[in-house]
C-alpha cells in the first residue's frame, strides 16, 4: 500500500491553474443547461476505521548521507523496487538497485568512500484510516408457483403464476414494494412477494423486469426474465375433439431462476430449451440412479488392475495389454469394479449439475469420453481431472467465469493483483492460476492407496462444470460478435451445447472460423452447417461431439482418444436430418379480427 | 466505527414535487396559461363563472357531506420492531370544519410509487378561511400499523393510502379526509404551466442541480424538482426547500385569475395523479383557495430538529433514522390547529385575487364563442366584481397583463406516460 504525499507546486503551473480556475469560474456564471438530479442512489456501506502502521523510510546518498528521497510502506519489511519508483523515480531507483553492499578494504575505509544510496529506517507511526465497506444490497428471484402437475409429467395443468420474491438482507430494513414491466407494462406490488398472473405466450415469450424497493432507500438491481407459456395439447383446438385436458408448458430464462430445471447456460445464451424437453444427453435426471452406467472402459480397467484393485492375474499378460489398458481377460475381470468405479461419482455430478446448471448426464458423458473417469493425469498428457482440463482449458474458465475467478485468484494471488482481472494479469502471474487451477482438479495421489484421492475428484467436477459455464460464455460471445444477436435468437438449445463442446474440445479459433464462414455462405447456425465449415485441423472436434452427443448409447472410446490426438477425420454431414419431434402447439382460441374503421371521406 | 453522522442519502428523493401539485390540485387553484403547458381536453375546456365576493366576516359554509367517524382499531406488529414501538398517539380533537388533506410526492414515476419523501398535510377550517400546513421528513421512523416501526415514506409502497391513514392516525391522531399523490413528472409540468418559479436559495447547492449559488433563480420544472429533492445531507433542510417552493407555486397559481382554468387543469392532470379529490371538491373551493392565497391565512410548520432527533438503527449499518420527540411533535399539531381556529379579517389582496378572477372569466368570455357551462354551482355569473356594502375597496388595481389566455395551445403533444398502473394484485399479460 503506497501513501500519496504532497509534492511541491511550481510556481508557473500554480499560476496557470489560478487563471483556469478563474476562467472556469466565469463559465460557471453562465446559467447550466444540463441539470444533474440527486438521484445517483443510496450508497450501501459503513465506514469503519481501521489501525496500521507507517514506515517511513529514507534513502541516503553514501558520500554525505544527505536525504535522496522518502519511501512510506505499511510492512515492516524493506521497501522493495516498486515502492522505491513509486516514491522516487526511475534514476534513483535503478541507482538504488546498483548500489552494492558497502565493504571496507584497502580502498574503502569509511562509509562515505562507498557509492550509491542506502536505506535507513527513519520512523514508524501508528495510523487510523477509515475503510468503506459494502452492504449486501437487495435481490430478487424469481420462480413459477401455483403449477399443478400430473403425476410423472412436466406439464402445468393449471395457468401458473410466476412468483418474484425479494430478499433484504440488512436486518432492520425490508422490501417495500416490487415493481416491474411485462412487455413494457409496468406492475407492482406491495412487500417482498409478487404473483404474477401468466398467460400463453408466443414461442419467443415475453420479457419481464423486475426489482425491488427498500426501506433503506435504494432498489435492487433490475433483473430480467423471458417467461415463455405454452399451451400443450389439442385441448384449444377450435374443432372441440379433443382428448386432452388442458396443460401448459412454462419456462424461465433468468439468472435469477429458483425453480426447477436451472440451466445457466440456456440462461446465458437465452435460449429456451425444447418444449418437449432436451435431448437425453443433456438432461439431468431427478435421481443419480438414472445416470448408472455400465460401459466396458478398458484403459480404466487397466488402471484399476495395475493398482491392485482388481486380481486379474488368471489374464494373459495379468489382464493387461501392451497400451496399459485391460485386455479382453482383463475387462472381464474387471467389469464389476469398473462398474462401481464409474458410477461413484453420480451423487456429485448431480449435486454440481443442481448448483451449477449443467446437465448432468452432459457432465458424465464428457467425463466418459474424456477420462474414462480416472481422475489423474495420464502419462506424458498434461490434462488432469475427471475432464481433463488442461493448461487451455483452465485458461479459458479463468478468463471467461470471472464469478469463478474472484473466488480462486485469492487463494493463489494477493487480493489487489487480483482485483485487476485475468486478462491484465502479467503473463507469470497467469501461468502460476493456471498451473495452480490444474493441479487443484489433478486427484493423482502417488501416496494414496489406490492411487487417487476421490475427494479431489469430486472437487474436480465443480470446476469441470465451471469450465463448461466459461465455454457457454465464450460461444455467446462468438455468436454475438459473429452476428450481433443474442445466440438464442440464431441457434437452438442443442446446437449451441454442441458449439459449447466444440470449443471445450478444439477451441475458440474453430468455432469462430467456421461460424463465419458459415454465415458468409448464407446459412443458418446449425451445427449440421457449422460442422461443414470447419477447417481440417479443427475437424477432429466433430467426433468428439458426435461421441458426446450420441452417449450414452455410444460404445467405449478407445484409448487412443485419450493417450492421444485423433487423426482428422473426413467428416461427412448426414445427408438427411430427422426433425425434432415436436408437441402439437395450438395457440389460444384466436379471438376477433378488429374490423377496420373506414377512413372519413373514404 | 465511525458513524457518517448523516441520514440515509435517498435515491431520487424528490420531495417537492407533492407541495407543488398540491398547491394545484389541492388548494384549487392552478393556471395553466402558459405556452408549454399542458393541453386542454376539448371535453372539460369550461370556464368558471364569478363568485360571491369575498367577505370581511367569515360566512360559514354549509359542511360537506360529514365524513364517516373511521377511526381505526390498530393492528399489531408482524415483524420485530428495531425499537420500542410507542403508544399511540391520542386523536386529535377537530372542529367539523377542519379537513385534513394529504399531500405526497413520490420519487417514482408512475405508474410506480416507491418512497413518498414530500409527505406535507393541510389542515383547511373551511368556515374561517384559514390552513396551516405540515410538512414531516420521510426519514421519520414510526409505527405502520399491522407492520413494524418503519420509516414513514415507505407506508404507502407497503399499503396504499390505506396504511398510510392508520399510520397518521396511530402516530399524530390524525386521519386525512382526502389525498393526492404526485409523481415528478406532473410536478415539472405544473411549473412549466406557470411559467416557471423564482426561487430564493439561502443555502447554496454546489454539488447538484448544476450548482445553485445563493441568491434568487429563475427556475423550470426541472431545476425546481431537482431543488426541492436534493437531499444534501440534512432532510430538514428539503423539507424546508419544499415548503418554499410549495409557498411560492400557490402563490403563483392563485395570482392573475389563474384559477379560471381549473376544470382545464383537472382534466389535463387527473389521469396522472392518484387522488380521491374530485374536480367537485376544487371547484366548490375556490373562493376558499383565493381566501387562502392571503399569506396571513396560511401557517407552515416543519417538523424539524425540535421536533425530531437523529437515532442509528441498532444492526451495525450505521442507518440513521428520525425519531420524533413525541411532546414536541404535538405541540407542533396543537399550534397549527390554533392558528386554524381564531377568526380573522380577510386582507385585501384576497379582494385582489377575486378581482382577477372575475376579470379573466369576463375575458375568457369574451374570447370564446361558445357558450360556456357555469361549473361553480352557488351564484349566477355577473361578469364584473361587485364590492360588498360595508368592505374596504381593494386598492391593488388589478392587472390584466398577465391574464391567461383563453386557450393555451400546443404544437407538440405533450408527453403522457401510458403505462398502466397496477396495484397490488397486477393484472394478466396484455
Amino acid at each position: 500500500m503506497f501513501i500519496q504525499t504532497n509534492k511541491p507546486q511550481k510556481k508557473p503551473l500554480l499560476k496557470v491553474l489560478m487563471v483556469c480556475g478563474l476562467l472556469l469560474g466565469l463559465i460557471g456564471t453562465i446559467p447550466a443547461e444540463s441539470i444533474s438530479l440527486p438521484s445517483a442512489g443510496v450508497n450501501r456501506f459503513v465506514t469503519i476505521e481501521v489501525d496500521y502502521t507507517i514506515h517511513e523510510w529514507w534513502l541516503l546518498s553514501w558520500k554525505d548521507s544527505e536525504i535522496v528521497c522518502q519511501v512510506y510502506t505499511e510492512h515492516e519489511a524493506w521497501p522493495d523496487a516498486s515502492e522505491v519508483l513509486y516514491y522516487c523515480g526511475q534514476n534513483i531507483q535503478k541507482q538504488w538497485l546498483g548500489t552494492s553492499a558497502c565493504v571496507f578494504d584497502e580502498n574503502i575505509t569509511n562509509p562515505q568512500e562507498c557509492k550509491g544510496l542506502y536505506l535507513h529506517k527513519a520512523s514508524v507511526t501508528p495510523s487510523k484510516r477509515k475503510v468503506e465497506i459494502s452492504l449486501p444490497s437487495p435481490e430478487v428471484f424469481v420462480s413459477v408457483a401455483g403449477c399443478a402437475r400430473e403425476p410423472g409429467q412436466m406439464n402445468c395443468t393449471t395457468l401458473p403464476y410466476l412468483r418474484l420474491q425479494a430478499v433484504e438482507p440488512l436486518p432492520n430494513e425490508q422490501i417495500i414494494q416490487i415493481n416491474g414491466t411485462v412487455n413494457g407494462a409496468g406492475f407492482s406490488c406491495p412487500g417482498g412477494a409478487c404473483d404474477l398472473p401468466l398467460s400463453p405466450t408466443g414461442m419467443e415469450g415475453v420479457l419481464v423486469e423486475f426489482w425491488a424497493e427498500s426501506s433503506y432507500g435504494d432498489a435492487s438491481e433490475r433483473y430480467k426474465a423471458q417467461v415463455r407459456v405454452i399451451p400443450w395439447g389439442d385441448f384449444a383446438n377450435p374443432d372441440q375433439t379433443t382428448t386432452d385436458k388442458p396443460s401448459y408448458y412454462v419456462d424461465v430464462l433468468s439468472s435469477q431462476w429458483m425453480g426447477e430445471g436451472h440451466s445457466t447456460c440456456s440462461e446465458i445464451w437465452q435460449s429456451f430449451m425444447p418444449v418437449d424437453g432436451p435431448p437425453s444427453w443433456l438432461r439431468t435426471p431427478s435421481l443419480a440412479q438414472e445416470l448408472v452406467s455400465t460401459k466396458q472402459y478398458y484403459l480404466l480397467a487397466g488402471l484399476l488392475i495395475k493398482q491392485g484393485l482388481v486380481d486379474a492375474a488368471g489374464c494373459p499378460s495379468g489382464g493387461l495389454a501392451t497400451t496399459g489398458a485391460a485386455n479382453a481377460c482383463g475387462m472381464e475381470a474387471a467389469q464389476a469394479v469398473v462398474d462401481d468405479w464409474q458410477n461413484q461419482f453420480d451423487a456429485e455430478i448431480m449435486r454440481v449439475a443442481e448448483d451449477t446448471g449443467v446437465p448432468a448426464q452432459l457432465m458424465k458423458n464428457i467425463f466418459s469420453r474424456e477420462s474414462q473417469f480416472w481422475p489423474g493425469i495420464y502419462q506424458k498428457v498434461r490434462e488432469a481431472g475427471l475432464g481433463h482440463l488442461s493448461d487451455i482449458g483452465a485458461d479459458g474458465v479463468l478468463l471467461w467465469n470471472p464469478a469463478f475467478y474472484s473466488q480462486f485468484c485469492p487463494l493463489i494471488l494477493a487480493n489487489e493483483t487480483c482485483q485487476r482481472g485475468f486478462g491484465n494479469l502479467d503473463p507469470a502471474q497467469q501461468e502460476m492460476l493456471r498451473g495452480a487451477l490444474v493441479q487443484k482438479v489433478n486427484a493423482a495421489c502417488p501416496d494414496c492407496p489406490i492411487g487417487i484421492d476421490l475427494n479431489q475428484a469430486n472437487f474436480s467436477i465443480s470446476i469441470f462444470a465451471r469450465s463448461l459455464l466459461a465455454n457457454c460464455e465464450q460461444v455467446r460471445q462468438i455468436i454475438y460478435n459473429s452476428t450481433g444477436r443474442q445466440p438464442g435468437q440464431v441457434a437452438n438449445y442443442e446446437d449451441l451445447w454442441k458449439f459449447t463442446l466444440l470449443n471445450y474440445n478444439a477451441g475458440p479459433g474453430c468455432i469462430g472460423n467456421a461460424m463465419q464462414r458459415t454465415i458468409n455462405n448464407g446459412n443458418p447456425l446449425t451445427w449440421i452447417n457449422v460442422a461443414q465449415n470447419l477447417q481440417e485441423i479443427c475437424r477432429a472436434g466433430i467426433a468428439y461431439v458426435d461421441d458426446v452427443s450420441a452417449m450414452p448409447q455410444a460404445e467405449t472410446g478407445s484409448i487412443s482418444d485419450i493417450l492421444s490426438t485423433p487423426e482428422p477425420n473426413t467428416y461427412l454431414p448426414t445427408p438427411t436430418i430427422q426433425p425434432t419431434p415436436r408437441p402439437i402447439i395450438l395457440t389460444p382460441t384466436p379471438g376477433p379480427t378488429a374490423t377496420p374503421i373506414p377512413y372519413p371521406g373514404h | 466505527m465511525d458513524k457518517t453522522g448523516t441520514l440515509p442519502t435517498y435515491r431520487r428523493v424528490w420531495a417537492l414535487c407533492t407541495a407543488a401539485v398540491l398547491v394545484a390540485l389541492v388548494l384549487t387553484l392552478s393556471a395553466c396559461g402558459h405556452a408549454g403547458g399542458r393541453p386542454p381536453q376539448a371535453a372539460n375546456d369550461r370556464t368558471l363563472s364569478p363568485w360571491e365576493p369575498a367577505t370581511a366576516t367569515p360566512t360559514p359554509l354549509p359542511s360537506p357531506t360529514s365524513t364517516p367517524d373511521i377511526w381505526p382499531t390498530f393492528a399489531p406488529p408482524s415483524q420485530p420492531a428495531a425499537t420500542a414501538i410507542p403508544p399511540a398517539a391520542p386523536r386529535l380533537g377537530l372542529d367539523e370544519d377542519v379537513k385534513i388533506w394529504l399531500l405526497l410526492g413520490t420519487e417514482a414515476e408512475k405508474p410506480y410509487v416507491g418512497r413518498t419523501d414530500a409527505i406535507h398535510l393541510l389542515l383547511v377550517n373551511e368556515r374561517l378561511s384559514k390552513a396551516s400546513v405540515i410538512s414531516i421528513p420521510g426519514s421519520l421512523f414510526v409505527y405502520l400499523p399491522g407492520h413494524t416501526m418503519q420509516r414513514l415514506n415507505t407506508a404507502f409502497a407497503l399499503g396504499g393510502m390505506e396504511l398510510v391513514r392508520d399510520t397518521l392516525a396511530y402516530n399524530f391522531g390524525i386521519r386525512p379526509d382526502k389525498f393526492v399523490i404526485a409523481h415528478p413528472t406532473e410536478f415539472k409540468w405544473l411549473v412549466n404551466d406557470l411559467g416557471n418559479l423564482d426561487v430564493s436559495v439561502l443555502f447554496p447547492i454546489r454539488d447538484g442541480c448544476g450548482g445553485l449559488p445563493a441568491g434568487s433563480h429563475r427556475m423550470n420544472g426541472d431545476k425546481v424538482y431537482c431543488y426541492v429533492s436534493y437531499f444534501g445531507g440534512d432532510e430538514v433542510n428539503r423539507v424546508r426547500r419544499q415548503q418554499q417552493v410549495l409557498q411560492l407555486l400557490f402563490t403563483k397559481l392563485v395570482n392573475n385569475g389563474r384559477l379560471v382554468r381549473l376544470p382545464v387543469l383537472y382534466a389535463s392532470y387527473q389521469e396522472h395523479l392518484e387522488t380521491d379529490i374530485s374536480l367537485l371538491d376544487l371547484l366548490t373551493r375556490v373562493p376558499l383557495a383565493l381566501r387562502l392565497g392571503d399569506p396571513e391565512r396560511v401557517t407552515y410548520f416543519v417538523l424539524g430538529w425540535e421536533q425530531l432527533r437523529e437515532w442509528e438503527l441498532p444492526d451495525n449499518t450505521q442507518t440513521s433514522v428520525l425519531l420524533p420527540r413525541e411532546e414536541e411533535v404535538s405541540e407542533v399539531f396543537r399550534q397549527a390547529l390554533a392558528a386554524i381556529s381564531e377568526p380573522s379579517p380577510l386582507g385585501e389582496i384576497v379582494l385582489t385575487y377575486e378581482s382577477q378572477v372575475t376579470i379573466a372569466v369576463a375575458l375568457t368570455q369574451t374570447a370564446q364563442a361558445t357558450v360556456y357551462v357555469p361549473m361553480y354551482p352557488t351564484k349566477t355569473p355577473t361578469g364584473q366584481y361587485t364590492p360588498t356594502p360595508g368592505q374596504a375597496t381593494p386598492t391593488r388595481t388589478p392587472v390584466t397583463s398577465g391574464t391567461p389566455r383563453p386557450t393555451a395551445t400546443h404544437s407538440e403533444p405533450y408527453p403522457i406516460p401510458t403505462a398502466a398502473f397496477h396495484t397490488p394484485t397486477p393484472g394478466p399479460y396484455p
